[in-house]
């Protein structure tokens, strides 16, 4: 009797320690996300409150509302710059990339495991190396300050995760399916379209997302090669739009949440396919 | 698996890759290599000419005789720094959350979404949201540090000169716990559930079990993902340019990414600019070298 209460004790204790330590590292993942949200609800003078509260004090929507009305925030026109480039980059990306991984997935074929080990290395590429490069490219192409310029350089960093994340879900696809259907005299296309296609679109679906929540965020290139401002994407546009507010924290923090809403809300639906490309892609 | 009679097709693979190969060569071999080229030249800014130089700028780095490369070797070791700290950090806190999230327990879905978020916010949003947390007038860090009785006055965390850059290591380690814990919690959950049923018959205790039988199987997934997470944040930008100060000359806590990036497009010497790169690119190589053969080997098996 004493051994099994004990053990319950244990038990107990070791649940209580568990709990305590997953509530740790949970605040310290979102508190700066709740923080974001109580600044953009928070007014003007409140927000420099030298006491620190988690409920606004005087809870409006002033924020949003100058946010949406400064013409420097130009959110409109930044929106739907970074929806323009993210989009094309992203089904560029799939279209060639799909094909890849399709045949990385299902054949041996010389060269192969040089694709692979270049597909690896160029992880390590600095990012500035191929900006400089590119750059210089642009220049000459006269395509410095164009979407297409920007379009160019998301292509190449998109290549290697989607061609990884693809051959993942491929790999998980059985290929009796495949041979059974051949047997039975379909043709290779026809097979493809009508089985294979349809059975991976959640992994193309999920490579799609993570490419295009690459782009979208990314923030070097895009500052770099869109000097204009009407060109910028949101990521470029909101830091810009600090240097005009001088840490008025409450409209950048209301731009913040409008900036980030639309790339959570997709990174949460697709993020269990994501995961479970990026793992048989990189495991393999 | 790609042996069989069907897949032994000549030429279709070829087809199927050659968009791929061709997109990989214009745009990312070539720029390399172009890339290369430029790190012995002297070019100044977009558009001017280009005259090889030879080793001059790599010289000049290393030598620290003119303009940014004073900062060269100070952001050379802190990029060592960086890296360690930030990936050693993201790995032992995602190691811990993936242990905990393996197990069965009450409001578990919960808990998984709410760590997945620091993954899901853009980077510009994260690094702005970390710099007001880091304000030294009303920023939270302060309050509570003050309140707890850990700083006497607040501190400027970032965005000074001479600004230290652990602050900036606490963000990079915010936002990579999520996808380490994804990718080991995916590892940890393929282990047989049975190997710990048989440990725990020969009288394993937790902690045996973790390193006789956890660790072992989630080996494979550890490296890659250590070998990725380190090229990835040894490369990383945004955090230390949106919280370093504008246009500062010899920021301490810069890294070679940053420089570069200031070399080339703020002072206008994209050749140094490269250079800066292409070493950081071959230190990295050579950091890396070991893995990356150990990967070649497994991919031709």
């Amino acid at each position: 009797m004493m051994q099994i209460k004990k053990r319950h004790l244990a038990n107990f204790g070791k649940n209580v320690f568990c709990y305590a330590l997953l509530i740790a590292i949970t605040i310290f993942c979102i508190f700066p996300i709740a923080w974001i949200f109580k600044t953009s609800f928070e007014t003007p003078q409140f927000i420099r409150n030298p006491n620190i509260q988690w409920i606004p004090l005087k809870f409006t929507l002033e924020n949003y509302k100058s946010v949406l009305n400064n013409p420097n925030a130009m959110i409109g026109k930044s929106f739907m710059n970074s929806l323009i480039v993210s989009l094309i980059s992203t089904v560029i990306s799939l279209l060639i990339t799909t094909m890849a991984g399709y045949a990385l997935s299902r054949w041996n074929f010389h060269g192969k495991n040089t694709l692979n080990v270049y597909l690896l290395l160029v992880n390590m590429v600095p990012g500035t190396l191929i900006l400089i490069s590119m750059f210089i490219i642009l220049n000459k192409l006269h395509l410095i300050n164009t979407h297409i310029g920007l379009i160019l350089f998301y292509i190449s960093t998109g290549l290697t995760l989607a061609t990884w994340m693809l051959k993942g879900y491929f790999d998980s696809i059985p290929v009796d399916i495949e041979e059974q259907a051949m047997i039975d005299g379909a043709d290779r296309m026809t097979v493809i379209r009508k089985i294979i296609m349809p059975l991976a679109a959640p992994g193309i679906f999920a490579t799609g997302a993570y490419i295009f929540l690459k782009n979208w965020n990314e923030y070097m290139a895009a500052s770099t090669i869109l000097q204009k401002s009407e060109l910028r994407t949101l990521s470029v546009q909101i830091v810009n739009f600090m240097g005009f507010q001088r840490v008025e924290w409450g409209p950048i923090m209301a731009y913040s949440v409008i900036v980030m809403i639309p790339s959570s809300v997709l990174f949460i639906i697709a993020q269990k396919k994501m995961v479970a490309g990026l793992t048989a892609g990189f495991s393999k | 698996m790609a042996n069989r009679s069907l897949f032994k097709k000549k030429l279709l693979p070829y087809w199927l890759i050659l968009p791929t190969v061709i997109a990989l060569i214009i745009f990312t071999l070539y720029p390399l290599i172009s890339g290369l080229f430029y790190s012995f030249t002297d070019i100044k800014f977009i558009g001017a000419k280009a005259n090889w130089v030879g080793l001059d700028n790599y010289i000049a780095l290393i030598k620290g005789t003119v303009g940014s490369a004073r900062f060269f070797a100070q952001s050379f070791w802190q990029t060592i720094e960086w890296t360690i700290s930030v990936v050693g950090g993201q790995f032992i806190l995602g190691l811990i959350t993936a242990l905990l999230l393996n197990r069965d327990f009450f409001g578990k879905s919960a808990f998984s979404i709410l760590i997945m978020i620091p993954w899901t916010i853009p980077s510009v949003v994260m690094s702005l949201t970390w710099q007001w947390l880091y304000d030294p007038f009303y920023g939270l860090i302060n309050f509570y540090l003050k309140k707890w009785g850990f700083i006497e006055k607040y501190v400027t965390w970032v965005g000074q000169p001479n600004s230290e850059i652990w602050p900036q290591v606490i963000v990079g380690i915010w936002r990579g716990v999520p996808f380490m814990t994804l990718m080991l919690l995916s590892g940890l959950k393929a282990i047989d559930k049975e190997l710990y049923e048989a440990a725990k018959v020969d009288g394993a205790n937790t902690l045996q079990q973790f390193i006789h039988i956890t660790l072992p199987s989630l080996k494979t997934i550890i490296v890659i993902n250590l070998m990725l997470t380190t090229m990835w944040w040894w490369n990383s930008f945004d955090i230390q340019k949106i919280m370093s100060p504008v246009n500062s000359l010899g920021y301490k806590a810069s890294t070679l990414p940053i420089l570069a990036w200031y070399e080339s497009f703020q002072w206008k010497h994209l050749g140094k600019g490269a250079a800066i790169s292409i070493i950081s690119l071959l230190v990295l190589l050579v950091i890396m070298i070991d893995r990356v053969r150990q990967e070649m080997r497994s991919v031709k098996e």
